[in-house]
């Protein structure tokens, strides 16, 4: 149980730190003991999860029990599918409480009151919902987690946007939670008990007595976890929501919030709820779903101007990508064990490393707005001058976002590619269903290199160019700033150089997740630290990646190239930039990130009747007017149709009975004796005439 | 695994594919002028232009590191893709450590060297040439992914090596002809010839991406465009269409000399008969070859 109590180490230092920071209104020293806390915590939690994670073990305890209220118990949990995002919490929670310490001085009229606890509670109950395997108590984690990043949302409460966008998250949000707990009422009514393993007992006996129950179950689970995701559309909320927090706290929502919803898709659909023939299906719509996602989202992303909304649309592409890979993965699982598992590693892994880039790049764009209080690309330059690290880790990131090699966005995606394109050889399933996987992995690939030009006028137009005079006074990104971007950038690369080593834990958190007979690592990942060849089936290796050996090649050109160049030695000048032979001012001249790929966002941009579609996506949603008919809203209108005309009877026929006996003293002695006679004669009656 | 080989048919991809590559440009600046009816520069000028412009002045018009170093990446990104064609015999030497989608990577990372290097310069013209080149390529990609897609589903793997045995021994089936067509018609968009030589336009925007290179780097990037040519056309002689291939692998040099000389004279017919596209006709007659190239792995679903 030693595992256990460094948990509730973590736990109580993050509550600590929620307390504390309650009361602390000077921002650094606020700042420094959140991050000196979350660092603890951090510490806490690494070395126990990746202990779990390594050697697959599971640690279960019972805190306490409701059980003579309701079959329910605090079950403390923790598998190696929560020990990987334990893992990814840790990591995040440090880089973003270590980076608000000074970030947070840009919002210089904002108390930090308004931001570190609630920083902290997202934390807790993040640490929460991938520890708790109870349903019950995962819902009360579930909302702690929406309710606390609600709040981030509206830290800046002058803006206009920010209220908006967190209203359009917390009705999304809780609309999904609605569905959540639809699902698991129903669920409860049939298992009496809302532990994760009584339930998945309960289900497996449901799929096969009451299919349509169960199915409508699965529809409930996936609309709610999917629209916490950000799958489109039902993540339409997502780009205006997650630009409005300061850039840390958008950098745990992109790099962990939006994941532990693909850890809850990932939890239901396999641990909770069994794969079995019936819920097969689920796979191709969840696989149907990412893709829409990816292209929309990507696209979309494409024609966005401002860094975090751009940020944001990736979040939803990205999201696909795991969607896409854990989609295969559920529809092969049973049909071939080796596609199965390498589809699942590949969507998982994805969110490993999504988690890590997304963060990073949400840390630059963070850094941007430190140095020029402004994150649109229209309006920034020539960064890279005055935060040379910046610049490289946001290079560094976009590459890894972008999936090119030697980074760890690469392998991930390479998995989920080839998975997704192996279904082809699977004959024994429908055609039409391997041509829609297919489609899929191809339209992946595309968006592959969108996501590439996306970024890649990101970091052209933030960091390239020519810097504007006056910026170049100002002070430098403080080292607490620099440090959360330099390690997840070195973990970007060193992921991407080793697959191994992630690839083995991944795979330990799928064996964790799926609870039934996997394929060996060492069968499906044939390899050595250098690299893993890809099988799909017993002993057919289908593709490879070997980054280490690949890199020697690229090693020893560069050596020659650039001792060639030495030999060489050419004369070095430093000159002014050509403008075209006329004196302009740079400034007059500037490619702005606006007119990037001009010509194909033409291409995507298109009108259906009045409302306008830039990058396939909606810019104005005509608002929604119902107009239920007349009678339909009487029905509603309880006080016009009941208590009205109730109350008014009522009151008419209170005054009739008061003009009866009013005002005049006779009427009161007619009363007493037609009062006494009647009682004479009831008690004469009662007697029966025996008096 | 034969490490013999691996070293060998390296060295043989790398001296085609990079040495050579300047006599190539130099072949395509004799055949074009001939057909404009000059008398055309000798065949070794592309040489003598990479040699000089190597110990000529290198002008920084910026401090920024990524300016000084992305040149050479282009240079060894496009040797690193060579290495994964095969030209001794039917396997590459990369074969065992890299398959299809690396290969689309690395031909990635060949613009995004060039596009970083531009958009590093400051220069607006450098900015249009950089945004249209990453246009291009995004258009361009999907076409050679789904033909490498369609042999991945025919041959059952995803290396290179396995494909182009598998088209060897098995022949021409619809799908992989329906590919190679397809290939050959975006070839001129992935070598960046007339008429898709929209990121460079000279007399549009100056040569775009190159406009503030000067000396080394100029050369390194003028190199890296000449062996990208020499490259994409070792995909189609090479992958697209293996045969014949002998067990003597000098032989199979000079059978792949023989086969890229044709190509690149095809090419250079193009280049020389054609004026330039817009950027925005390019992306539409990309686009609607990928969509129409996606044909063919539906033909290779069915097994045809």
């Amino acid at each position: 149980m030693e595992h256990l109590s460094y948990i509730y180490a973590s736990f109580v230092a993050l509550i600590v730190s929620t307390v504390c920071t309650c009361f602390i209104k000077n921002k650094s020293v606020a700042g420094f003991s959140a991050s000196i806390l979350s660092l603890s915590s951090s510490i806490c939690l690494f070395y126990p999860a990746i202990d779990i994670v390594i050697g697959n073990k599971l640690v279960e305890q019972t805190i306490f029990s409701l059980k003579p209220l309701i079959n329910s118990s605090f079950l403390l949990s923790i598998d190696s599918l929560s020990a990987l995002f334990l893992l990814i919490i840790s990591l995040i929670s440090f880089c973003v409480s270590l980076f608000s310490w000074k970030y947070l001085n840009a919002y210089e009229s904002h108390s930090p009151i308004k931001f570190y606890p609630f920083l902290m509670l997202l934390f807790i109950s993040s640490i929460g919902v991938v520890c708790i395997k109870d349903i019950l108590f995962f819902i009360v984690f579930w909302e702690l987690m929406t309710l606390s990043s609600w709040f981030l949302i509206v830290f800046d409460r002058e803006k206009k946007s920010a209220l908006k966008g967190g209203l359009q998250y917390f009705i999304a949000t809780h609309v999904a939670t609605a569905f959540l707990i639809l699902a698991s009422v129903i669920l409860y009514s049939y298992s009496n008990d809302f532990s994760f393993t009584e339930i998945k007992k309960g289900f497996s006996l449901l799929i096969n007595t009451q299919p349509a129950l169960a199915q409508f179950i699965l529809f409930c689970i996936f609309i709610a976890f999917i629209t916490k995701a950000g799958v489109l559309p039902f993540g339409f909320w997502l780009p205006n929501a997650y630009p409005q927090p300061p850039s840390s706290a958008s950098s745990f929502f992109g790099g962990v919030m939006s994941k532990l919803a693909v850890y809850a898709i990932l939890r239901f659909f396999y641990s909770v709820t069994p794969i079995t023939l019936n819920s097969q299906i689920w796979g191709l719509i969840v696989a149907v779903a990412g893709t829409i996602s990816i292209f929309v989202g990507t696209i979309a992303a494409l024609t966005q101007d401002e860094t975090k909304r751009l940020m944001s649309f990736h979040a939803i592409g990205q999201v696909g990508y795991m969607l896409l890979g854990i989609g295969v993965g559920i529809y092969f699982i049973n049909i071939n064990p080796f596609l199965g598992t390498v589809a699942m590693v590949g969507g998982l892994f994805h969110v490993l490393n999504n988690s890590i880039y997304k963060s990073l790049l949400f840390l630059n764009a963070g850094s941007i707005f430190y140095k020029t209080k402004t994150t649109d690309l229209n309006k920034v330059e020539g960064l890279i001058k005055v935060m040379p690290l910046a610049g490289i880790t946001a290079l560094i990131g976009s590459l890894s976002i972008a999936g090119v090699p030697p980074f760890n966005g690469f392998v991930s995606k390479l998995l989920i590619f080839e998975s997704s394109i192996w279904s082809a050889k699977q004959s024994e399933v429908f055609l039409l269903i391997r041509i829609v996987f297919i489609i899929s992995g191809i339209i992946s690939i595309f968006i592959s290199a969108v996501t590439l030009a996306s970024f890649l006028k990101f970091v052209n137009s933030a960091f390239m160019g020519k810097l504007p005079d006056m910026l170049e006074q100002k002070r430098k990104l403080p080292w607490s700033m620099n440090v959360p971007q330099l390690m997840l950038a070195f973990i970007c690369l060193f992921t991407g150089l080793f697959p191994l080593i992630p690839l083995n834990i991944v795979y330990n958190a799928v064996v964790a997740s799926t609870g039934i007979s996997l394929p060996e690592f060492s069968s499906v990942f044939t390899g050595n630290i250098a690299g893993a060849d890809i099988n799909f089936c017993k002993d057919c290796l289908a593709g490879s990646w070997f980054p280490i050996f690949v890199m020697i090649p690229i090693l020893i050109l560069c050596v020659i190239i650039f001792s060639f160049e030495k030999y060489a030695q050419a004369p070095k000048r430093e000159v002014q930039t050509w403008y075209g032979g006329k004196e302009h001012l740079a400034e007059e001249v500037t490619y702005r990130g606006h007119s990037f790929y001009q010509p194909f966002k033409d291409m995507v941009s298109f009108r259906i009747g009045k409302i306008q579609f830039k990058g396939f996506y909606p810019v104005n949603l005509p608002p929604i007017r119902f107009s239920l008919p007349k009678c339909f809203l009487k029905i509603f209108n309880m006080d016009e149709w009941l208590y009205y005309p109730c109350a008014k009877q009522f009151s008419k026929l209170a005054e009739k009975l008061n003009t009866i006996y009013k005002y005049i003293t006779e009427k009161y002695i007619i009363w007493l004796i037609a009062g006494s006679i009647f009682v004479i004669v009831l008690m004469v009656y009662l007697a029966g005439g025996r008096i | 695994m034969n490490f013999g080989f691996i070293i060998y048919s390296s060295i043989v991809n790398l001296f085609i594919v990079l040495i050579l590559s300047p006599f190539f440009d130099g072949f395509t600046r004799k055949v074009r002028a001939l057909i404009h009816g000059r008398v055309g520069p000798p065949p070794l000028q592309s040489y003598y232009d990479i040699i000089k412009l190597m110990g000529k002045e290198d002008l920084k018009s910026t401090i920024n590191p990524l300016f000084r170093l992305s040149p050479y990446l282009s240079v060894v990104s496009v040797g690193m893709a060579s290495l994964l064609i095969p030209i001794t015999d039917l396997i590459p030497p990369l074969n065992f450590w890299g398959d299809i989608f690396l290969f689309i990577y690395i031909i990635t990372v060949v613009g995004i060297a060039i596009i970083i290097t531009a958009s590093a310069s400051e220069n607006p013209f450098a900015y249009i040439g950089a945004s249209r080149k990453m246009m291009l390529h995004l258009s361009v990609e999907p076409i050679l992914a789904i033909a490498l897609i369609t042999g991945a589903i025919n041959a059952g793997s995803f290396r290179i090596g396995d494909i182009v045995s598998w088209y060897y021994t098995n022949g021409p089936n619809v799908s992989m002809l329906l590919a190679t067509v397809c290939v050959f018609l975006s070839l001129q968009a992935l070598i960046g010839k007339i008429p898709f030589d929209i990121s460079e336009a000279e007399q549009e925007i100056a040569e775009g991406v190159l406009i503030e290179l000067s000396g080394p780097k100029y050369a390194c990037v003028k190199w890296s465009n000449m062996s990208r040519q020499v490259l994409f056309c070792l995909v189609f002689t090479q992958i697209f269409c293996p045969w014949p291939i002998t067990t003597n692998f000098l032989l199979n040099i000079v059978i792949t000399l023989f086969k890229l000389t044709v190509i690149i004279f095809i090419s250079t017919l193009i280049e020389a008969l054609n004026p330039r596209l817009r950027i925005d006709q390019a992306l539409k007659y990309n686009l609607t070859l990928a969509l129409f190239s996606l044909t063919s792995i539906f033909l290779a679903l069915l097994g045809v």
